[in-house]
């Protein structure tokens, strides 16, 4: 048997029910790994035959292994919970199924791609790198790799190219010659082709409504308290995801949000732990551990440090896509 | 004046057409103009590399000359580095910095000496694990039998070749365990309940 390569595995890999796919470097060539549970296929790309890789946007549904058994195991947890009439933990599990369920749509709508490798003969779809941030760490990796092998590019390398040297209008692919098809096919009509700007005024639009939240927190009505919580807790998460998906610049902040929630989270235990050992005190047969609107509504600290991280969030973030817009 | 030349034109990844030169220079990303996508495209110099096209006529052989062993007509290159073959430029593949032949390429794959160009494997660690653990959370009574067989899958194929990219036998191990705690938890049963059996009678 030949000695066996050491791989590393690359960012991005599809974790499916019964089907999966990883990228691997190896010493000299990228190994592609697909296969159902109990069998793997290979497929090697050297680095000195990568000609290409192109990551485009698109929307697709793909439910990853670990999201199926997290709603799984929550929609469980809410059937036995509301069968044994423990209404807070139903209504949590609830919650976390719609905060899944969102979080699988918006990944589907704006954070889904496919990747796809070219060589001299080939064009291959890369079934891991199926999210925008794992194909960007992915081929940022891979650009190191390959421009070790084969070196870089210079810039502006295209203007020596004649059959790039003018640019070629949308769907003039088809008919243009692929060798140097300088003119113009007959009807072609050439326009601009747009310079991809991020969604800065979503951007601006999420953490702005954080910070809107984060206020109406402070002085919402103790009925609607539960609501607005679970607002913000979501609009949280998505401004979390945004800024450490979207711009590695954030990163500071989303670590500081994660913090904030996390501090909330460990105020809110502690909270109930020491007002049921005030109880376990005061009457040692009743012991209640629970998390109502009303006891979060009695946790003026709680929702401070909540509508502190929205805010905190809100200015690091919308600070970032202001400093961007500048550059 | 020669002039560079890209070997084969980038396409989106979605509609096929044809990327223009802005879409392929902004390192940022671009939008593809015919289907609107966001495009992300990473060049790398291999493009600008022709592919070698051997001719079959300019390979003839002339009289006299040494001959390819699979092509009698046509003129040999160099010798296999494996098995000493006369091979033409056709025949010829380059492989880890040598000239091998086909024939010998092929053996190499089938007998499984060449792990580069591998390209398939049954991982038995993982049939072994999921014989004792799939069963479980509804059809725990097949264990009776899985058990044995991930046993037996476990002891005989433990020296076969598990995954390329990650060679560790925990799985075997954990299929051995769990095998053989189901086993032990079986042949209790059995005993408690002709325990229990013989009780009543």
């Amino acid at each position: 048997m030949a000695a066996e390569i050491r791989y590393k595995r690359l960012p991005g890999r599809k974790r499916g029910i019964f089907h999966g796919a990883s990228l691997w470097l190896g010493d000299d060539h990228l190994l592609a790994v697909s296969g159902w549970r109990f069998t793997e296929d290979y497929k090697r790309y050297y680095y000195r035959d990568i000609q290409a890789l192109v990551v485009t946007r698109e929307r697709r549904l793909v439910m990853p292994l670990p999201w199926v058994v997290a709603v799984l195991a929550a929609g469980v947890t809410a059937w036995v919970a509301s069968a044994r009439s423990v209404s807070w933990l139903a209504e949590g599990c609830g919650e976390l199924l719609v905060v899944l369920a969102l979080y699988l749509l918006i990944v589907s709508l704006w954070q889904s791609c496919r990747c796809r490798i070219q060589t001299a003969v080939s064009r291959e779809e890369l079934p891991s790198l199926y999210r925008v941030w794992s194909a960007r760490k992915a081929v940022a990796i891979l650009e190191g790799r390959i421009g070790e092998v084969q070196g870089m590019l210079v810039e502006g390398w295209m203007a020596s190219i004649p059959q790039y040297s003018a640019p070629l209008s949308a769907g003039a692919s088809d008919q243009a010659d692929p060798r140097g098809g300088l003119e113009m096919p007959p009807g072609a009509v050439e326009k601009p082709v747009p310079v991809r700007r991020r969604t800065s005024v979503v951007e601006l639009a999420l953490y702005a409504s954080l910070a809107l939240g984060g206020v109406g927190l402070l002085y919402a009505p103790t009925g609607a308290l539960w609501t607005v919580i679970l607002a913000v807790q979501v609009l949280l998460g998505v401004g979390v995801l945004v800024s450490g998906r979207l711009h590695g610049g954030a990163r500071s902040a989303t670590i500081l949000a994660v913090l904030v929630v996390a501090l909330a989270g460990a105020v809110a235990y502690a909270d109930n732990f020491i007002s049921a050992f005030r109880q376990a005190q005061a009457n040692p047969r009743r012991i209640q551990f629970t998390v109502k609107p009303e006891d979060l509504g009695r946790t003026p600290l709680l929702n401070q440090i909540y509508a502190g991280g929205c805010v905190v969030l809100f200015a690091a973030g919308g600070l970032s896509v202001l400093l961007r817009r500048k550059e | 004046m020669w002039a560079w030349e890209v070997s084969t034109p980038i396409h989106c990844g979605r509609c096929e057409a044809e990327l223009p030169r802005e879409a392929i220079e902004a390192r940022d990303g671009a939008i593809c103009p015919t289907c609107n996508s966001g495009v992300i495209v990473r060049v790398f110099p291999a493009i600008l590399t022709k592919p070698e096209i051997v001719s079959p006529a300019a390979i003839q052989a002339g009289e006299g000359e040494a001959t390819c062993f699979f092509h009698p007509g046509k003129t040999a290159a160099v010798a296999c580095s494996r098995c000493g073959r006369f091979l033409c430029q056709l025949c010829r593949v380059e492989f880890r910095g040598e000239d091998w032949c086909p024939e010998c390429l092929s053996s190499g794959i089938k007998r499984k000496r060449i792990a580069t160009l591998e390209n398939h494997r049954t991982l038995y660690d993982s049939i072994a694990l999921g014989m004792v653990l799939l069963p479980l959370p509804l059809l725990w009574w097949a264990t009776i039998v899985s058990a044995p067989a991930a046993l037996y899958v476990s002891v005989r194929y433990w020296k076969a070749p598990l995954s390329i990219v990650r060679r560790t036998k925990i799985r075997f191990l954990a299929a051995m365990l769990l095998g053989a705690a189901e086993l032990v938890a079986w042949v209790w049963l059995i005993v408690y309940l002709v325990a229990i059996a013989g009780a009543r009678k």
